[in-house]
């Protein structure tokens, strides 16, 4: 286990470089610039006096690895640069921004924990049963249903039609229940059938066999054995969605007016303003390692083979 | 003597796209007290669907059985699934192959003691600790106090094995199934564990049903034998008339000159397939593989002969071999 997590900490600095050069590089290669973007939204004309005047300002009249290797001896430095647009710090921006997004992401992982075990225990105990079958409806539609298309249907059903809950964010608890119940119904969806069809599998397993052959009651056969075996292979995949969460927040921020990383990373992309969109990549790319290593600790925990090391006869 | 386990008439179906579909029929069966009773056939045959039906193992939406269930000399009701779940590691235990999967990967060795005697009875965690180290210590597991904290991954087959004996008798049951416990080990491992059984037999008087399709293992260690063709007992003889070769059914005739000797001793020599599940006809099902058969087989109603002192076969042609039909 310590090997893991020294070899885990080694391996962070290399995929941060990799990633962020690729995306410096893809940055740069999007159809119009930042200055073409700069200049007309500043209603400036578009003529060589104004394009180089801009480059400099943003640093882009230097070649791309020189501006590479300015861009990380800042973010040494956690200086995450200016804004194009407004000429703001980009990392308080980000930083704001961050905060509301893990918010976001922590009350659907919420969502994602409670209900998950619920349904997908409810679903296993009765195989074809009422349960079983709505949850199969709930899943399916889970899966269909776009993020907006659903984040309209409850924006309407529950702030317009029922005024029970705030559509905008208003910073209350509250405030945060549609957009994270909006962002979480399809990983609920899809976890849910996972660990179903776990508990269904594991039912025919040897273990099992062996449980009730030596007396052990069903109840007790399917809250510990069963459980803990189909539990195990979900632990892991949860880990890494919820790093999926933080950077899958977009669109549920866009309709819902949410204030954070989703957001601004859309108008950020929409104003070609590199730093920002290059300190998000960064940020993303960190939230994806730690939550990989986060995923693989706790599967260590629920698992003594991980732990141990299989076949180690200690 | 008491009889640990008895079965009459005893029929196990398969229900399978709304037909039923006999895997086990009319079998009559009996394990006394001390008794070490083998039951050899070949794979498919219904070895492992009769303990686990009888011990209410058997998935009721899949499977249907009916005759006489005897436990200890009490009759059971086949459907009465909680005294049967009471009975199973209590007063029957079972062994089964294949001990890497047997046991849940996920708890340790000490979990899987207490959990099985807190199933029965009442007994503290420094009790059950207590039984479980001195019954390992008795089957040479070295030390058993480290054992126990231990995962089954982090042990050997082997050695799970013997767990796992240690585990059926932690209740101290008066019969043990062992179902093909050989069959995933190396064959010293082999040998230490039918050793292993023999002693349980005789110092505890247990009762135990050997489950094999190794012939040489059932004849060193079975007092008694059926020989299961097809969902049929097709003979049962005391393990001495292997030896003087006065077995009769054709198939288990050929089973014994299948034997290669006394080197490696396993079934498959023998030529043809026994029928599957779906194309099991009426009559003796052995005929299509049977030197011996005559047309009369295809409707014979599979009745018992007895022949002999605990000696029976299902065989048309006792009849007309031993008791000539009188004019
Ligand atoms: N879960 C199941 N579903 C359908 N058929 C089954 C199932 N389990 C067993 N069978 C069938 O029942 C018959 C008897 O199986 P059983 O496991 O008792 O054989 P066996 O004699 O123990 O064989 P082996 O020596 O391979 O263990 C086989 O024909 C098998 O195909
Ligand atoms: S009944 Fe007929 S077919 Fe069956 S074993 Fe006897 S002789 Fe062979
Ligand atoms: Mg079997």
């Amino acid at each position: 286990m310590k090997r893991y997590l020294i070899k885990q900490l080694l391996l962070i600095l290399p995929t941060l470089l990799i990633v962020t050069i690729i995306s410096f590089a893809m940055i740069r290669l999007m159809p119009a610039d930042a200055v073409d973007v700069y200049l007309v939204t500043h209603h400036l004309e578009k003529n060589e006096k104004n394009i180089a005047v801009a480059k400099e300002r943003f640093g882009l009249d230097e070649p791309v690895p020189v501006q590479y290797l300015h861009w990380l001896k800042d973010i040494i430095h956690l200086d995450f640069g200016k804004t194009y647009s407004t000429n703001q710090a980009v990392a308080p921006m980000l930083g704001k921004a961050l905060v509301k997004t893990l918010q976001l992401a922590a009350a659907s992982a919420i969502w994602i924990v409670v209900v998950t075990p619920v349904l997908g225990i409810g679903a296993a105990a009765k195989p074809e049963g009422a349960m079983d079958r709505l949850t199969r409806i709930y899943c399916l539609c889970g899966t269909a249903i776009p993020t907006f298309v659903l984040g309209f249907i409850l924006i309407r059903l529950f702030s317009v039609n029922w005024k029970l809950l705030p559509a905008i964010p208003d910073g209350s608890a509250v405030s945060l229940i549609l957009p994270s119940f909006t962002l979480s119904l399809s990983h609920i969806a899809y976890f849910v059938q996972m660990l179903r069809n776990e508990m269904l599998e594991n039912r025919g397993e040897m273990f099992v066999l062996y449980a009730r052959a030596r007396g052990l009651h069903e109840k007790r056969i399917f809250w510990s054995h069963l459980l803990k075996n189909s539990v195990q292979p979900l632990v892991n995949t949860m880990g890494i969605s919820i790093g999926g969460l933080i950077a899958g927040t977009v669109i549920v921020e866009n309709v819902f007016s949410w204030p954070g990383l989703g957001r601004l990373i859309t108008k950020a992309i929409l104003s070609r303003d590199y730093p920002v969109i290059q300190g998000y990549i960064l940020i993303v790319a960190v939230t994806y390692i730690c939550a990989n290593t986060i995923s693989d600790l706790m599967s260590a925990i629920v698992d003594p083979r991980i732990r141990l090391g299989k076949g180690d006869v200690s | 003597m008491k009889q640990l386990l008895r079965i009459d008439n005893y029929d196990l179906s398969l229900r399978m796209n709304g037909e039923n579909i006999r895997v086990i029929s009319s079998a009559d069966l009996f394990v006394s007290e001390g008794e070490i009773v083998g039951l050899i056939g070949e794979s498919g045959c219904g070895k492992s669907m009769l303990w686990k039906s009888l011990l209410g193992l058997a998935d009721p939406q899949k499977w249907i059985c009916s005759g006489e269930l005897r436990l200890m000399g009490n009759p059971m009701d086949l459907s009465d699934r909680a005294a049967l779940t009471e009975a199973r590691g209590n007063q029957v235990s079972v062994i089964l192959q294949d001990p890497m999967n047997a046991f849940d990967q996920l708890f340790t060795i000490e979990r899987h003691f207490i959990e099985t005697a807190r199933a029965h009875v009442q007994w503290s965690k420094g009790e059950i600790l207590k039984k479980a180290t001195s019954l390992m210590r008795r089957l040479y597991i070295r030390e058993p106090e480290k054992v126990l904290k231990m995962y089954p991954f982090q042990c050997s087959g082997g050695m799970l094995q013997r767990i796992m004996i240690a585990l059926a008798l932690m209740l101290d049951p008066p019969l043990l199934i062992a179902d093909e416990p050989t069959t995933s080990v190396d064959v010293t491992v082999q040998r230490e564990i039918v050793a292993m059984l023999k002693e349980v037999n005789r110092d505890r008087n247990t009762g135990i049903l050997y489950i094999s399709h190794d012939l040489k293992i059932i004849e060193d260690l079975a007092d008694r034998v059926y020989v299961m063709y097809a969902g049929y007992l097709v003979e049962s003889f005391p393990v001495s008339a292997l030896q003087e070769r006065k077995v009769f059914h054709p198939y288990t005739v050929k089973l014994l000159q299948s034997r290669p000797s006394y080197t490696k001793a396993y079934l498959p020599v023998l030529e043809g397939n026994p029928p599957s599940l779906l194309d099991r006809q009426a009559g003796c099902p052995f005929a299509p593989r049977c030197p011996k058969a005559v047309d009369a087989c295809r409707s014979y109603d599979m009745h018992v002969y007895e022949i002999g002192n605990q000696h029976i076969v299902r065989c048309l042609r006792w009849e007309d071999e031993n008791e000539p039909a009188q004019n």
